[in-house]
């Protein structure tokens, strides 16, 4: 009897040890998982970053283009484009439908001679207003 | 033994965790971004990315004289200089800040021992020019120098905060479990109330008339009649933000809220609004212009023109000193500085960009017997061209003082409005009956009086020339060759959506309002009505 105790006890003891080491093991193992994430995601947080200011000069560049002089120079310098005399302008109501279609149906003619002059060339469209103003021939 | 480990663990403990701390943790403040500043329609107009800063480790340098001269062209600074800093004593000095990144990559591609690289931010603007002295200057500290950058700068740069970071032995970040570390604060962003395709016609227009009156200064401002929001406020002389030149700091200021100037004969339609709200003229009541001079308590008033009896409605259209100093004469001194403290003058109007000035309103009892008769046509106030088109805006939308707006919102890095601005209304000056009478008359002063010139074809326009004498500080009296000519006034008349204040100061050749200003101002307006489609309706 006292030996089954002994037994007993001693088998309780090396679970005990067991689960200890296994809760132990566990720890490390979480921590060293944790630090390498933290490494991933340092790595990945500079990409974002690398990425985002590539992201920005990319944009700088663009804005070189898109900013309102360089598209007002080369609409006037290299397409020969011109700002509609208000004679030239006609305001429709966009809201309505059969406006719409008109808009839609309409042959704009572009001025002739026009280097680069496409058939929208003087076509307005203001969406906050809700109208359209086309610039119709010559 | 135990002595040893007990004195180590437990005693020396505090010391050994300090060194300790010292290596792997760190405190940090987050980097911050500088948040975007965009017009009205989401355009951004300031924008930020990383740019290259290079600095050197003097003692590391072992040539001096060869790598200057090899940085010099690259950085743009003279061989001297560089040799200079590289062979202080310093252990960090840097070389040039915030470099294109094509040029860091070119230096980096050299290997030169001792010079090292870090990311800071940079400003762009990527309309250049444009808007420059509203939108302001961020320095190289991403301060706010000026404009919104400077006045919205706690907004633009954020809440940072310093967060404590642990290092492994590499020197290599180790998040703790659960631990959130900002890396990088994006500041708000700021919707202005600028439209960029009005400003851009303002500016253009702008440059057009200086080019063609050589005026030292000029300033367009374009404002929402009905809620005071600005829509362009263009200044010439401005700057790049972009460009590198020291020459940029010296236009800073924003002439259209610091300048002060006297309105001219742009006031009088002021001091006939106070009239006609009192009751005091009548549209038909005759005045006697005395043939173009008039000797009031021993000083000439004069007129451009000579004419005998007009009525108070000719008296604005002909924009005569006499008849206006006349009329003025029947305000009470008190009544008289009520009104113009009223529409705005001698105070400041609320716009929220920095260095604004209050404008001169002297106190009635400092007036002399000659300031009321002076102050009828515009002289012996000092004023802004932010005040004149809140009370000419004032007219237009039918007699409520609106504060000048310039931002519309505040929003978050991912677009969430975090504070909103709306219109608002300071005082009602004058009745709604008042304010169309007054947009009759200046509509009559532009259809056959003095700002002929400012006729748009198929809108009508109600506005007022003025040529404001200059004065000259030296003599002590009024110049007799600089001037400022002036037009202010409002499209389309019967339901006004803008108001536009055209300003050049010391024109040659041609200085009358009428002459030189009128014309600018018909332009931006045409332009400013296609872009908003207002459709014409005459």
């Amino acid at each position: 009897m006292g030996s089954d105790k002994k037994g007993d006890s001693g088998k309780y003891y090396f679970l005990f040890f067991i689960g200890f080491v296994l809760i132990f093991l566990f720890y490390v193992w979480e921590s060293a998982e944790v630090i390498t994430l933290s490494y991933q995601i340092n790595e990945l947080k500079k990409q974002v970053i690398l990425l985002e200011n590539k992201n920005c000069h990319l944009k700088a560049k663009l804005y070189r283009y898109t900013n309102l002089a360089n598209i007002d120079k080369v609409a006037r310098e290299e397409k020969g484009m011109v700002s509609p005399e208000h004679e030239n302008i006609i305001f429709i109501n966009a809201n309505s439908k059969q406006n719409r279609i008109l808009a839609n149906k309409a042959n704009f003619t572009p001025r002739e001679g026009t280097k680069g002059a496409s058939k929208n060339s003087h076509y307005q469209f203001y969406p906050d207003s809700n109208l359209c103003s086309y610039r119709i021939g010559n | 033994m135990e002595i040893r480990l007990y004195y180590i663990q437990i005693v020396s403990h505090p010391r050994y965790k300090k060194i300790a701390d010292k290596q792997f943790i760190s405190v940090k403040q987050a980097e911050f971004k500088r948040g975007t500043i965009y017009d009205r329609n989401g355009k951004e107009l300031a924008i930020e990315f990383e740019a290259s800063s290079v600095y050197a480790i003097p003692p590391s340098i072992s040539n001096p004289q060869e790598i200057a001269k090899r940085l010099a062209p690259l950085l743009d600074v003279s061989q001297k200089e560089i040799r200079k800093k590289l062979e202080t004593s310093n252990s960090f000095v840097w070389l040039r800040r915030k470099i294109n990144t094509e040029i860091a990559e070119k230096i980096k591609s050299m290997h030169i021992k001792g010079i090292r690289f870090i990311s800071e931010g940079k400003r762009f603007y990527p309309e250049n020019e444009l808007a420059s002295q509203v939108i302001g200057l961020a320095g190289l500290d991403n301060q706010g120098l000026s404009g919104i950058e400077n006045s919205f700068d706690t907004i633009l740069r954020g809440k940072t905060e310093k967060t404590i970071r642990r290092k492994d032995g590499f020197g290599r970040e180790v998040v703790a479990a659960g631990a959130a570390y900002p890396l990088e604060v994006t500041g708000y962003g700021v919707v202005t109330t600028l439209d960029t395709v009005i400003q851009y016609i303002a500016e253009v227009e702008l440059r057009k008339a200086c080019d063609e009156t050589k005026a030292k200064l000029a300033l367009i401002i374009v404002q929402d009649s009905q809620t005071g929001e600005i829509l362009a406020l263009a200044n010439l002389p401005s700057f790049n933000g972009n460009s590198s030149s020291p020459e940029k700091y010296k236009y800073l200021e924003i002439p259209a809220i610091s300048n002060i100037f006297e309105p001219g004969s742009t006031f009088k339609p002021i001091v006939a609004a106070a009239l006609l709200e009192e009751n005091l003229v009548t549209m038909q009541d005759l005045f006697y212009c005395e043939n173009g001079v008039y000797l009031f308590t021993g000083f000439p008033i004069r007129d451009h023109e000579s004419d005998g009896w007009l009525t108070f409605v000719q008296v604005l259209e002909k924009s005569s000193n006499i008849g206006m100093a006349k009329a003025g004469q029947l305000l009470e001194k008190n009544k008289m500085y009520q009104y113009t403290r009223d529409f705005g003058f001698g105070n400041y109007t609320g716009i929220r960009l920095p260095g604004e000035m209050p404008g001169i309103l002297k106190k009635p009892k400092d007036w002399s017997e000659i300031s009321l008769s002076r102050l009828s046509f515009g002289q012996g106030i000092g004023v802004t061209a932010s005040q004149l088109i809140s009370a000419f805006s004032c007219l237009a939308n039918g007699g409520v003082l609106m504060e000048p707006m310039i931002v519309k919102k505040i929003i978050d890095s991912r677009g969430e409005v975090v504070r909103e601005f709306h219109s608002c209304p300071v005082r009602r000056v004058i009745s709604c009956k008042t304010a169309q009478t007054l947009t009759d008359i200046l509509c009559r002063t532009v259809e056959n009086g003095t700002g002929k010139e400012a006729k748009i074809v198929g809108y009508k326009v109600a506005g007022k020339t003025g040529t404001a004498q200059k004065f000259d500080p030296a003599t002590g009296t009024y110049s007799k060759t600089n001037y400022i000519a002036l037009f202010v006034g409002y499209l389309p008349a019967d339901r006004p959506r803008v108001t536009i204040l055209v300003i050049l100061d010391e024109p040659q050749g041609l200085y009358w309002g009428g002459s030189v200003a009128a014309p600018v101002f018909a332009r931006v307006g045409l332009r400013i009505m296609h872009h908003l489609g207002v459709p014409p309706e005459l």
